[in-house]
C-alpha cells in the first residue's frame, strides 16, 4: 500500500450531522487506478464518508466538517475551491437509477453540451465512447433516441455510469450501484467496475460485502463512524487484523 | 462451459489450474528422476531430487494462498466449488507425490552401489507403472476424462500386486544372504514410497470423478464391477444420509 502515490487523502476528518458525529476522525489515502470499497452494517457513516469526497454533505445544512480531504493534493475544502469543478472531475452514481427523462443520447450528451461542446459529430463520438466504456454500446446503440426511463433497471445504472463517464472525471465514486439490481445485472456492473479501474480511481459503498470481495483492490470497515480497519481486500477477507471486522465480514454481528 | 461475467473469477480459476498443472509436471519429473538414479545408482542426481523440492513446497502454499483468495472473493458454487476443493485436495496430494520422490531418492543416497539389488525386484517396473498413473490423473484433471481417471483407479491393482510381491522378494533376500539386510531395508521403504505414488495418483483420479458429478468415490473397492453404475446408489446414500 506504500508504494503508491495516493489519489485521495483523508486526515482527521470528523463530520456531524447537528450535534450528532457521523465520522470520527477518518484519516484514509485511496489509491488511484484501484478499487476501494467502503463496507459496514447501516448508519456506519461509508456514505457519508464518500460524500465528503465530491463535497456533497455542502447539500445538508446541518453538516459541518473539520480535518482534511485533498484530491492529487489539493485540500478540496479550501475556500477558493470551484465545487462544480471538482464535481466534474468526480463522477457519481448512486443506488437507484437516475437517468434524466430524456432520450439515452441525451442523457449521454447532457453534460458535455454543458460544457459547451455543440459540435454534433464530437457529440456523437463522446456518446458511443460513453456507452462503450460503460458496457451498454451494444445493448442501445439502435435506440439512442429511445427513452432512456424505457431501459432494465440494470441497463439505466450502466446509462448513469456512461453519463458519468461523458464529462471525462477521474474518479468515480458508487453508493450501492447494484444493490437494487438482479444478479446478472449486478454481475455485470461488477465487471464493468473491474474494466473501468484501468483509467479511473473508483471508490464504492456496498452493503454486499461478497460484492466488495469481488471487485475491489482496497477494503475499509466502518462502524458507529469508525474506520476500524483499511487494508487489501484479499487481507480484509481471510485475516483481518481487527477482531470487530474479522465479526461483521463472517456475519457474527453488525 | 460458458465464461463467468465477471472475468476476473475465470483468470484466477484459470491460475489455479495452471499451477496445479505445473505443479503435476514437477512432482511427475521428482518421480521419474529419483526411479533414474536407482536404477543407475547415482547419487548425484538423487540429490538433485531432494534440492528441488522446495520448489514444490513453494507452489504448493501458493496454490493454497489462491484457492483462500477465490473462496474469499467469490463464493464459488457448484462446479466452480467442486473445482477449488478438488484443486486443493490434489494439491495436497502432488504435494506428496514430490515427497515419496524424496524419501525414494533418500533411500538411493544411502544405497550407494548396493542399490543393484533393485534388478532382483519389480521396483522400477511398479515405478514406471506409477510415474505413469501420476501423468494419467494429471491429465484426468486437467480434461475432465472420467474415463482415464477410472482407467488410473484399476491400474491401482496392479500396482499393489507388484508390491505384495517385491515385499516378498525382498523378505525372502533378506534371510537368504543376510549381508543384504541393509540395501533390502532401503528397498523397502522405496518399495513403500513407489506404491504410495499410485495410491496419491489414484486419490488424484478420484478427485476428477467428483469434479465431474459431485460423487464422492473415495473409499471403494475398483475391482466391484458394480462401480460403472454406482452414481445412483451413492446418490441413494446421500439422501440417507440427510
Amino acid at each position: 500500500m506504500k508504494d503508491l502515490t495516493p489519489k485521495i487523502i483523508t486526515r482527521n476528518l470528523d463530520l456531524f450531522y447537528g450535534k450528532k458525529q457521523a465520522l470520527k476522525d477518518i484519516s484514509l489515502d485511496i489509491y488511484p487506478n484501484k478499487v476501494t470499497a467502503f463496507i459496514g452494517p447501516s448508519g456506519c457513516g461509508k456514505s457519508t464518508f464518500l460524500r465528503t469526497l465530491n463535497r456533497m454533505n455542502d447539500l445538508i445544512d446541518s453538516a459541518t466538517i473539520t480535518g482534511e480531504v485533498t484530491i492529487d493534493g489539493l485540500n478540496i475544502y479550501d475556500k477558493n475551491i470551484d465545487v462544480v469543478q471538482l464535481r466534474k472531475r468526480i463522477g457519481m452514481v448512486f443506488q437507484k437509477s437516475n437517468p434524466f427523462p430524456k432520450s439515452i443520447y441525451e442523457n449521454i450528451a447532457y453534460g458535455p453540451r454543458v460544457n459547451g461542446i455543440r459540435d454534433k459529430a464530437k457529440l456523437d463520438e463522446i456518446v458511443e465512447e460513453s456507452l462503450k466504456s460503460a458496457a451498454i454500446w451494444d445493448e442501445v446503440k439502435d435506440r439512442l433516441k429511445d427513452s432512456a426511463l424505457g431501459l432494465s433497471g440494470g441497463q439505466q445504472q450502466r446509462v448513469c455510469i456512461a453519463r458519468c463517464l461523458a464529462v471525462n472525471p477521474d474518479i468515480l465514486l458508487m453508493d450501492e450501484p447494484a444493490s437494487a439490481l438482479d444478479p446478472i445485472s449486478t454481475a455485470k456492473i461488477e465487471e464493468l467496475v473491474f474494466e473501468l479501474k484501468d483509467n479511473y480511481t473508483i471508490v464504492i459503498v456496498t452493503h454486499n460485502m461478497q460484492q466488495a470481495a469481488r471487485v475491489s483492490d482496497y477494503t475499509a470497515f466502518f462502524y458507529l463512524g469508525e474506520l476500524i480497519e483499511y487494508d487489501k481486500t484479499r487481507t480484509v477477507f481471510t485475516n483481518p487484523s481487527k477482531k470487530q471486522t474479522e465479526e461483521y465480514v463472517t456475519g457474527r454481528f453488525g | 462451459m460458458n465464461e463467468h461475467i465477471l472475468k476476473r473469477f475465470d483468470e484466477r480459476l484459470d491460475k489455479l489450474i495452471g499451477r496445479l498443472d505445473r505443479m503435476g509436471a514437477m512432482a511427475r519429473e521428482q518421480v521419474g528422476t529419483a526411479l533414474l538414479a536407482l536404477a543407475e545408482s547415482n547419487s548425484a542426481s538423487a540429490l538433485q531430487v531432494i534440492e528441488r523440492d522446495a520448489k514444490l513446497d513453494k507452489l504448493d502454499i501458493k496454490i493454497d494462498k489462491l484457492g483462500m483468495a477465490i473462496v474469499a472473493a467469490h463464493q464459488p458454487v457448484a462446479m466452480d466449488l467442486r473445482l477449488i476443493m478438488a484443486g486443493l485436495s490434489i494439491n495436497r496430494m502432488i504435494e506428496r507425490i514430490g515427497d515419496c520422490a524424496v524419501n525414494i531418492a533418500e533411500r538411493v543416497t544411502l544405497l550407494g552401489n548396493d542399490a543393484q539389488v533393485v534388478h532382483r525386484t519389480r521396483i522400477l517396473e511398479m515405478g514406471a507403472v506409477a510415474e505413469r498413473m501420476v501423468v494419467d490423473a494429471m491429465q484426468a484433471f486437467l480434461h475432465l476424462d472420467v474415463e482415464r481417471a477410472r482407467a488410473v483407479c484399476l491400474t491401482d491393482d496392479s500396482v499393489d500386486e507388484m508390491d505384495s510381491e517385491n515385499f516378498r522378494v525382498l523378505t525372502a533376500l533378506m534371510s537368504s544372504e543376510p549381508a543384504r539386510i541393509e540395501p533390502c531395508s532401503h528397498l523397502l521403504l522405496v518399495n513403500r514410497n513407489v506404491e504410495r505414488i499410485a495410491d496419491l495418483s489414484t486419490g488424484i483420479a478420484e478427485e476428477v470423478f467428483f469434479l465431474a458429478n459431485a460423487t464422492i468415490v473415495r473409499h471403494r473397492k475398483w475391482t466391484d464391477p458394480t462401480v460403472e453404475s454406482s452414481t445412483e446408489s451413492a446418490k441413494l446414500e446421500e439422501a440417507k444420509e440427510e
